[in-house]
């Protein structure tokens, strides 16, 4: 509790702005969305043509539909977590998770705190379990406002909270990994920036991957694009399909990084 | 573990340590008894931080294991740190807190603290805990860290540099500090560079010199050499009389050192110089500082 409570000093306010920024990026999205809707509608044919991939395509598609409530909700897959929870949300894990102990090791206050008398592996759990509320509260609070200004702006439509919520785990469990990823590569390098390069790197190569056309299946970005949180949005996936399908494999790659991040860490010297 | 006639509360046999190929610990033993009072001496770089960091378990050692008191599981290093309080060599503080938080955060992993203790450092370092710690200058982040050090009531307190950065009143503070844990029964394992301090505070003292220990009779033979010798500091004006054959002298800014051959005993040869009516005229236990020094020329320590 006490290096969690530590560690939520060192991160709250990178937190809150965090929040605020996916916030911000939700309000503005969905006051457009009128305006942009009665664009799609006069010229879809156009949009569609000028997308270059098959899943743009789909994407413009989706929110072009004659149905105003499979519109809208493709409009929020595609915005509120397709673009910011994989952007912010990724940002965030990195910013957060690069830091973990290369920043500790960085200002040398890793000395003092492994010469506490606590075991490394409870401090690395107190820190990973207090960063993993830090970038996934943000998105369910985030989501979670996504009815009350749908209804704030007016809006007719008819969302539900369930494929919210379950589209906000998905996409919790998605950053997560990259979190992981993040306090993995921490264990590797002394310097901060050394691990934010490499994590940066790594999802700058798997971003390119995902728009080239062949290799695009092997991205992981293909785990939480708009494919996945239609499906999801539009009420056409169980809890437990969504599990079984993707949610069980992140939760296994996740624990298979804290493992890797706990025996690195236990075997590291100062 | 090899036994012994006193009650050792850290035991440390064959320890080495090697950093990138380079070894920092060579097969270095080690041996605390309780209540003692034990400091440690090495040039820069030698490994006195490393060695710490070893026995507490920060640094994974390469050969070697560490024991603390009876029942002890050797390799336990959470057991050592229960058991140890310690000061990094480094301010090593999260200057993003206040003072209290960081306070706070370093006390609260040790059950029990020493009330007396914690009273005299609180008087002995007074600082705005409610200031974040980035805005302390070096002096004061040693003084937190010194009471975060200090307060538990552990029996071992392993201190890197204690008074580094204090003025000489808070070293002198801090001293009467540890005296007071001593007289408490706490077991002081500490390294300075401060020599004249660590003749004072320290009933033994060990020297780290190329990756071992340096302890008892293995520094015997250099400190009785240096025991033969006579330093002198001649008022001025004056200039060394005719001395008997075989005595070689060295000549220092502050003085002369004389090494007598093994048939001149020192009191004879300082007579010779008593006429002169010297500033300082010494000879018997050497001062810490020359004995360091002549331990580190290791073997070419004609002089200091």
């Amino acid at each position: 509790m006490k290096i969690s409570k530590k560690t939520w000093i060192e991160i709250r306010g990178m937190t809150f702005v965090y929040f605020l920024l996916l916030e911000v990026l939700l309000i503005a999205t969905l006051q457009y969305w009128p305006q942009i809707r009665e664009a799609l509608e006069k010229n879809t044919g156009v949009f569609v043509n000028l997308m270059p991939g098959d899943f743009l395509k789909r994407i413009v598609r989706g929110m072009a539909n004659k149905s105003p409530d499979f519109a809208y909700r493709a409009y929020i897959a595609t915005e509120q977590f397709f673009r910011s929870v994989n952007i912010v949300g990724i940002a965030a894990a990195v910013l957060l998770g690069t830091g973990t102990i290369a920043r500790e090791r960085e200002n040398r206050t890793l000395e003092f705190l492994l010469s506490r008398p606590v075991k490394r592996s409870s401090i690395l759990w107190s820190k990973t379990w207090c960063l993993m509320l830090a970038v996934t509260i943000p998105i369910f609070l985030s989501s979670a406002t996504i009815i009350p200004i749908t209804k704030m702006l007016g809006f007719p439509y008819q969302l539900e909270w369930g494929p919210i919520f379950l589209a906000s785990f998905h996409g919790c469990l998605f950053v997560l990994l990259f979190l992981l990823i993040a306090i993995s590569a921490s264990t590797l390098f002394r310097a901060q920036v050394h691990v934010a390069f490499f994590v940066g790197g790594l999802i700058v190569t798997e971003v390119g991957i995902y728009f080239i056309k062949g290799l695009r299946e092997t991205s992981l970005f293909m785990l939480s694009d708009f494919d996945v949180y239609m499906p999801i949005l539009a009420g056409n996936r169980s809890a437990l399909s969504i599990f079984f399908t993707w949610d069980l494999w992140l939760l296994l790659a996740i624990l298979l990084l804290y493992w890797f991040t706990l025996h690195r860490f236990k075997k590291m010297d100062l | 573990m090899k036994p012994s006639s006193h009650k050792a509360l850290l035991q440390a046999e064959g320890l080495s340590k090697a950093f990138n190929g380079t070894p920092v610990l060579r097969d270095l033993d080690l041996e605390i008894e309780q209540g003692a009072c034990l400091g440690l001496v090495g040039p820069n770089g030698t490994g006195k931080s490393t060695l710490f960091r070893c026995l507490l378990g920060l640094v994974h050692l390469d050969e070697g294991r560490v024991c603390l008191g009876d029942g002890h599981i050797p390799g336990n290093s959470l057991g050592i740190r229960k058991a140890a309080s310690f000061l990094p060599g480094e301010n090593t503080l999260y200057d993003f807190l206040k003072g209290r938080e960081v306070l706070d955060f370093g006390l609260s992993f040790y059950s029990r603290m020493d009330p007396e203790v914690e009273e005299l450092c609180a008087q002995a370092f007074p600082l705005p805990l409610e200031q974040k710690v980035r805005t302390y200058s070096a002096g004061m982040k040693q003084q937190l860290a010194l009471r975060i050090a200090l307060s538990p009531e552990v029996p071992l307190l392993i201190l890197d540099e204690p008074d580094k950065a204090l003025d000489p009143n808070l070293r002198e503070i801090l001293h009467s500090i540890l005296h007071r844990l001593r007289e408490k029964g706490r077991t002081l394992f500490l390294a300075t560079h401060h020599l004249d301090d660590l003749d004072t505070i320290a009933e033994d003292v060990t020297f780290l010199i190329h990756g071992k220990l340096l302890r008892g009779e293995a520094i015997t033979p250099t400190r009785k050499r240096l025991e033969q010798r006579v330093r002198v500091q001649l008022r001025e004006g004056c200039s060394l009389p005719p001395l008997p054959q075989g005595v070689s002298v060295h000549a220092y800014p502050q003085g002369f050192v004389l090494d007598p051959p093994p048939t001149l005993p020192p009191n004879e040869l300082a007579a010779l110089l008593l006429p002169l009516d010297p500033i300082r005229l010494e000879f018997g236990k050497p001062p810490l500082l020359e004995l360091y020094q002549a331990l580190k020329n290791h073997g070419k320590d004609q002089a200091p």
